[in-house]
């Protein structure tokens, strides 16, 4: 009976002991370095893995940093506390950089851009520009079928009455939307100028206005009332110059076709 | 034995309906909007702008490269504006806004004024068809637009043993290449000879499906007494009229993944391309219309017309008394490889081979549903293709297994989409998957 216990918890044993020393020969002959501020670098960071950096993941742009020891490329999602931090670790001074979001220039919803066409294809907005440029009446707007917000990681964009909403808040500016929108229509802003242009129509005013309710038609009144020349009508289309706006609003009060949007001021950053 | 290719292909409705209407002759519409690009390549340079006076046969658009080709405009008239148009492809391109000078001018008296050109082919240079070809901005008529010039000019080290016309027609409703080759059997050949002369004589063959019977008859009594051209009836089955398996069906020769026709010796020809081909020689007039069939169920008197290029469709509906409000569909082309398109402002264009109208009985408008497994698709697909795997590749974006199994040879035949039981936008995954690749290389 006794034997009967012990010969397998010997057996057993013996296999435990000889495979153990099989890996600890292995991971000390086999022993890589590798720099543990990799692994501290990779933990502080989002890790959210969104590549908006150029790099596959956070693991892969803790590498570059620590590898190249510099942070001349900042992780755009990261917050100022969080690269001041990875700064310290590394001895480098971070520079941040002025937080970015995306914003959508557009604002064809369903009541002021009407479908010309019914799509009943795949989902997806790269496979819609296939079959047509555009299945809303203006050729420059939000298709509304998600692309972007499958290619967001952080769930800040939603789509709401046939375009993309995008919330500020959770917003990173990693900028994995931009490259996803067939329409070219997204575009970063810094987070703290809560002022955008909501239309892309380059179009001649009238037909713009045509084709959408709310379009940039090129007046040029926003440009002569700014004070600070921050923005410029070019091919019928209002650009605004973030370096200098001040966000006195007041191309927004004199827009009349209201494509100029301004949201309430954020203050973290 | 009537030939056909090997693997795959369907047996979808023929509704031929318009195949015993002559083809008509339109009238000069009031105005005419001629797109600057009609063909894949090199975007045309517009040279006309507003206010220039053109004349019949005249450049609008002029070819910045040897994959592009020239535009003309069909009229005597004037260019009033320079507009962004939708087109029946769905894009929106530029187009030349024309004023006719005469406008409701029967077509058969537009042509009869065209020079009559009287040529020996044996005499003209290579280079001199080469030349006249691509002047006149011959593309392939068929539907993809490819310039013809570039497709007659292989590489040196390409040796070209066989012409292929293609007379197949192998989709559903259209009958424009049909009644051309019934009616114009004789251009057709001469158009022929000169495509024979270019490639030093090799025997031409000229695919037709064996539903237009009196096509192959005629082809066949006026192809009596040349040398090397042999009319060679086809199985109908779809896509018979694809370049690749019209060479398996001919031949017997199988195109190389990834190669083209010219890497087994062979050209391909439309027959609309041809006879293109033989009015830019005998009449010195470049390619500015051609026969369009126009059908579906809510044309009451389908049927065939020769139209100038640039021609608003709404100005065909007019003629042919089809009601805006009915139409839910309109296809350019064929049904299975044809575009819907939404504006019924668009104009037709070179490669405009049918125009069809339907209502709401056509749509089926279910939705995609889940794969099932039943592999219908792979059994469809004449190229060999596990189509159903491509969708999950692309879903997930899997791009590298989907090169290696070859995603770029699909031809975008739509066969997978029709057989499909579970309504998969299977073709519709084809493209975007090579749209993918495309994009990414």
């Amino acid at each position: 009976m006794f034997f009967e216990i012990l010969i397998p918890g010997l057996i057993l044993g013996g296999f435990a002991l000889i495979s153990s020393t099989g890996l600890y020969i292995a991971s000390k002959k086999f022993y890589v370095y590798e720099d543990p501020r990799i692994g501290e670098v990779t933990e502080m960071l989002p890790g959210a893995n969104c590549g908006g950096c150029g790099f596959a993941g956070c693991a892969a742009y803790a590498e570059h940093v620590v590898g190249e020891n510099s942070l001349k490329k900042p992780c755009p999602v990261a917050d100022d506390e969080t690269m001041s931090q990875i700064g310290a670790l590394l001895g480098l001074s971070a520079d941040t950089g002025v937080k970015k979001v995306a914003s959508l220039m557009c604002k064809g919803t369903s009541q002021n851009c009407k479908f010309v066409m019914d799509y009943k294809g795949i989902e997806d907005c790269w496979a819609a520009v296939l079959v047509a440029d555009t299945s809303k009446a203006c050729s420059f707007s939000c298709l509304g079928l998600s692309s972007c917000v499958r290619a967001c990681s952080f769930d800040a964009m939603r789509i709401e009455d046939g375009i993309v909403v995008i919330d500020d808040e959770k917003c990173t500016g990693c900028g994995m939307c931009i490259s996803a929108c067939p329409k070219n229509i997204l575009h970063m802003r810094p987070k703290a100028k809560t002022v955008t242009v909501t239309c892309f129509n380059t179009d001649r005013g009238a037909d713009a206005r045509k084709a959408c309710a709310v379009a940039c038609i090129g007046c040029m009144k926003c440009e002569k009332v700014c004070e600070d020349d921050a923005i410029h009508v070019n091919n019928f289309l209002a650009k605004i110059d973030y370096a200098k706006c001040t966000l006195c609003g007041k191309c927004v009060e004199v827009c009349p076709t209201n494509s100029i949007e301004i949201r309430e001021v954020t203050v973290d950053a | 034995m009537p030939k056909t290719f090997t693997m795959g292909g369907i047996h979808p409705p023929e509704e031929k309906i318009s195949s015993n209407q002559q083809i008509i002759y339109g009238d000069v519409p009031p105005q005419l909007l001629v797109p600057v690009d009609q063909h894949i390549g090199k975007p045309c340079e517009i040279i006309v702008e507003k206010g220039s006076v053109v004349e019949r046969g005249q450049l609008v658009a002029k070819s910045t490269g040897f994959v592009s080709s020239n535009v003309h405009s069909p009229v005597n008239g004037k260019v009033d504006k320079i507009v962004k148009m939708p087109q029946l492809g769905g894009q929106i391109k530029q187009c030349a806004l024309i004023i006719p000078d005469a406008p409701g001018e029967n077509y058969t008296e537009v042509l009869k004024k065209d020079p009559v050109n009287s040529l020996d082919p044996n005499k003209l240079t290579v280079e001199e068809i080469r030349k006249t070809i691509a002047d006149a901005g011959i593309v392939g008529m068929g539907g993809a637009g490819f310039p013809t010039h570039v497709k007659l000019s292989p590489p040196p080290e390409k040796t070209i043993d066989a012409l292929i016309i293609n007379g197949a027609e192998c989709e559903p409703y259209i009958t424009s290449d049909h009644r051309v080759m019934l009616e114009r059997a004789g251009e057709l050949i001469k158009g022929i000879l000169i495509l024979q002369h270019l490639f030093n004589g090799v025997p031409i063959y000229i695919g037709i499906e064996r539903n237009k019977p009196d096509a192959i008859e005629a082809l066949e009594t006026t192809a009596k007494g040349y040398d090397k051209i042999t009319v060679v009836p086809l199985i109908v089955k779809y896509p018979q009229g694809g370049e690749k398996q019209l060479i398996k069906a001919i031949l017997n020769r199988e195109v190389p993944c990834k190669g083209l026709p010219m890497d087994v010796g062979v050209v391909v020809q439309n027959v609309a391309t041809v006879l293109a081909i033989h009015d830019a020689f005998y009449h010195k007039r470049p390619l500015m219309e051609r026969v369009v069939t126009i059908s579906g169920n809510l044309v009451k008197n389908p049927g065939n017309i020769m139209l100038a290029v640039g021609t608003p469709i709404s100005y065909v509906m007019e003629k042919f008394g089809i009601d805006p409000q009915k139409v839910r569909v309109m296809i350019s082309g064929g049904p299975m490889m044809g575009r819907t398109s939404y504006s019924f402002e668009s104009p037709v264009t070179k490669t405009t081979s049918a125009l069809l109208f339907f209502d709401e009985s056509h749509i089926i408008g279910r939705e995609e549903n889940p794969c099932i497994r039943c592999g219908s698709c792979i059994k469809a697909c004449p190229m060999g293709l596990a189509v159903a795997q491509f969708t999950e590749m692309i879903k997930a974006n899997n791009i590298p297994r989907a090169i290696r199994d070859s995603i770029m040879d699909c031809i975008e035949c739509g066969s997978c989409s029709y057989v499909c039981p579970a309504d998969r936008r299977l073709v519709h995954w084809m493209r975007l998957g090579k749209n993918i690749i495309r994009r990414e290389n």
